[in-house]
């Protein structure tokens, strides 16, 4: 299955447009860019991703928690979830990886290679 | 634009977006500097704070190609989490984090010096340079010429050594530089100056020569070290100060006013930085329905336009634009990733002058955007300009008076416009010869030119009568410049069949406050006031 609807959350906005250039311009997807857990919350459903890339550290509600508040979401309970974070401890990572998530993508980024990264996480996590 | 399009551009809209972001940078910085001196003094609340936000630069400043910058925001994050987790604070590490925000504020700023626009920062200096330069030892041309050319508003710098001079030279840049041949027997002459010459030429301060005789050698010197002129004694002051206005003019036409309209706004502004780094003025057009206001404001001399936007067609906006008589000639150009000639040349039918396909490269928008508008200047010049003075010719400054009293009419300011001639004139021309005659309009010209603001115009109306349209003006602003213009022309010194004179000018002024029905009647009030000062004895200004 090809990867073409994305969900990103990510409350900074110059990472956020940077992100809508790679996903959205360069990589072709069909993207949804929320600046936090609440918008991300309320539009989720709507939008349907396919996959959700979501940035850790965020004021108010954090990586983590809306994660847990989207799984509570039916049609969003089994969507590949990568999470988004700047340099961190492997004991951290796992932590993530823990909670659910397919994968953690390390920032920085490079902005032309964010796509082609995400549709081979998203291969590697639908694949039988 | 379909997502196709964008993706050709998405060099540039990440090039936008990195320089967005490092303007962002220095009030972020900032406040981790401040942050950190608060927590220094027991804030300790705001170390949170501190940690958020270094983890968040330290992902994004890397993102946007700064990786070092990146890598220090890491450190400060992890300093404030070991502060955080010690108990009490270690005095060493409250420090080291106080120094790391400080070094990361210093990193910032040498960024942004060195990545952002330094060409932007340089251009604004250069066009407020009215500086020249005189290296010369005569004491009596140098105090002449001195006088002359502040009459003409330009600040003089008198040198009469070379080195002294060249040391000068390392801190400020002057916009001319008139150099005598020689200074003193020891030095030489000023071909023999290798370092002034080097410094002049990297710093491509254009300069002219001096010589108290004629001398074809010396001229091929002149030549080859490219000296904008070469004068010999006696000197045509005038001939003089007409090449010096016709070449500052010439450095700041060159960089040009130019109108940016995408829908796509990211790209609009990098466009926009682009061609401002270049010292090009630009202004982007966002709102179509304004497009017609912004424009006739803006004055641009060119208009870059994206050929598909979802709203109204590029094609569709000029036809609107040549609706307006004013716009007839204003030259369009077309950016557009559209490949197929038939679309182009349908564009063209509605008067697009061009097309730049997408994606193009900074460099080359630059080097496009300046050779279209040399053309057009071109063009403007011989078909609106007088050809020895230089100023808009009759029919043309009077077209600038109607849109402006328009202008005026709308936006509820005020225009003023002045009629100006010289007083016996005609006795000039009997005296001295219609040469002589030339160089006193010359030099009035010349000097109208260099005194009124950016916004006004200059034309010459008749043999040696002169229209000025000055927008945004009333009587009470135009009075003490046109007082401070008839001081100068009056301080100037002719010199013909071996005598020296003066010329003075009379000058009416009309105000589009005293309620005109149109511009006609507007300039006819200035022509009874100009009138008026003439019967009065000349050589005054009446409004």
């Amino acid at each position: 299955m090809e990867l073409t609807r994305v969900m990103h959350v990510e409350d900074d906005e110059s990472i956020r447009m940077v992100a809508e250039m790679a996903l959205a311009d360069v990589a072709g997807f069909e993207l949804l860019s929320c600046d936090g857990g609440h918008s991300a919350l309320r539009q989720a459903e709507a939008f349907a991703p396919e996959l959700i890339l979501l940035d850790v550290m965020m004021p108010k509600m954090d990586g983590l928690q809306t994660l847990a508040e989207l799984r509570k979401l039916p049609s969003l309970a089994a969507t590949p979830v990568v999470f988004m974070t700047a340099k961190i401890q492997q004991a951290e990572k796992q932590q993530y990886l823990d909670a659910g998530a397919i994968a953690v993508v390390e920032k920085p980024f490079e902005p032309m290679e964010l796509g082609d990264t995400l549709r081979e996480l998203y291969q590697q996590a639908v694949q039988p | 634009m379909t997502s196709k399009q964008k993706q050709v551009d998405y060099k540039q809209r990440f090039a936008a977006l990195q320089q967005r972001f490092i303007g962002t940078l220095t009030t972020k910085a900032d406040r981790l500097c401040q942050l950190a001196k608060a927590i220094a003094q027991g804030e300790q609340s705001f170390l949170a704070e501190v940690i958020a936000d270094s983890h968040q630069l330290s992902g994004s400043c890397g993102t946007f190609g700064q990786k070092s910058l990146g890598d220090l925001a890491s450190g400060i994050e992890q300093t404030a989490i070991a502060l955080q987790n010690s108990e009490p604070h270690s005095d060493r590490t409250l420090q080291l984090l106080i120094e790391l925000t400080e070094h990361f504020q210093r990193n910032v700023a040498s960024v942004i010096d060195t990545a952002l626009n330094t060409p932007v920062v340089k251009q604004a200096a250069e066009q407020e340079n009215n500086l020249i330069w005189l290296l010369l030892n005569d004491a009596l041309l140098t105090d002449d010429l001195s006088r002359q050319l502040s009459a003409f508003g330009y600040s003089i710098e008198v040198f009469t050594d070379f080195s002294a001079c060249c040391q000068a030279l390392d801190a400020i840049s002057p916009a001319l530089i008139y150099s005598a041949v020689e200074l003193d027997a020891t030095a030489g002459s000023v071909f023999k100056q290798t370092d002034l010459l080097k410094a002049m030429q990297e710093k491509q301060i254009p300069w002219m020569l001096y010589s108290p005789s004629d001398d074809f050698d010396l001229r091929i010197l002149a030549a080859r070290h490219q000296a904008q002129a070469f004068y010999v004694s006696p000197l045509d002051i005038p001939a003089m100060l007409g090449r010096i206005t016709e070449l500052m003019q010439l450095k700041s036409e060159q960089k040009g006013r130019v109108c940016v309209m995408d829908d796509d706004a990211l790209l609009a502004e990098h466009y926009a930085l682009t061609l401002q780094a270049a010292g090009i003025e630009c202004m982007v057009l966002a709102e179509p329905r304004q497009l017609i206001q912004d424009i006739l404001h803006f004055q641009p001399e060119l208009i870059l336009m994206d050929l598909h936007m979802p709203l109204y067609s590029g094609p569709e906006l000029a036809g609107v634009i040549r609706q307006h008589d004013a716009l007839k000639s204003l030259p369009i150009v077309y950016l557009s990733a559209e490949r197929d000639q038939a679309q182009q040349l349908k564009a063209m039918a509605f008067g697009a002058d061009d097309f730049m396909t997408k994606p193009i490269d900074d460099a080359q928008l630059v080097k496009v955007v300046q050779v279209r508008l040399a053309r057009s200047r071109e063009l403007r010049n011989l078909i609106e300009k007088d050809s020895l003075t230089g100023l808009i010719k009759h029919s043309a400054i009077k077209e600038v008076a109607q849109l402006e009293f328009e202008r005026a009419k709308r936006s509820g300011k005020n225009v003023s416009v002045v009629m100006l001639d010289i007083d016996h004139f005609k006795s000039v021309n009997d005296k001295y010869g219609h040469a002589i005659g030339d160089v006193v309009i010359t030099t009035l010209a010349t000097m109208l030119q260099q005194r009124i603001r950016r916004t006004d115009k200059a034309g010459r109306y008749g043999g040696e009568e002169f229209l000025l349209v000055l927008p945004n003006c009333g009587r009470q602003d135009a009075m003490p410049m046109l007082e401070t213009i008839l001081e100068s022309f009056r301080s100037i010194v002719f010199h013909a069949a071996g005598q020296d004179f003066y010329c003075t000018f009379s000058a009416g002024v009309a105000c589009s406050d005293a309620d005109f029905s149109d511009a006609e009647a507007m300039l006819a009030a200035a022509d009874e006031r100009l009138y008026q000062a003439k019967s009065l004895g000349r050589n005054r200004v009446l409004a």
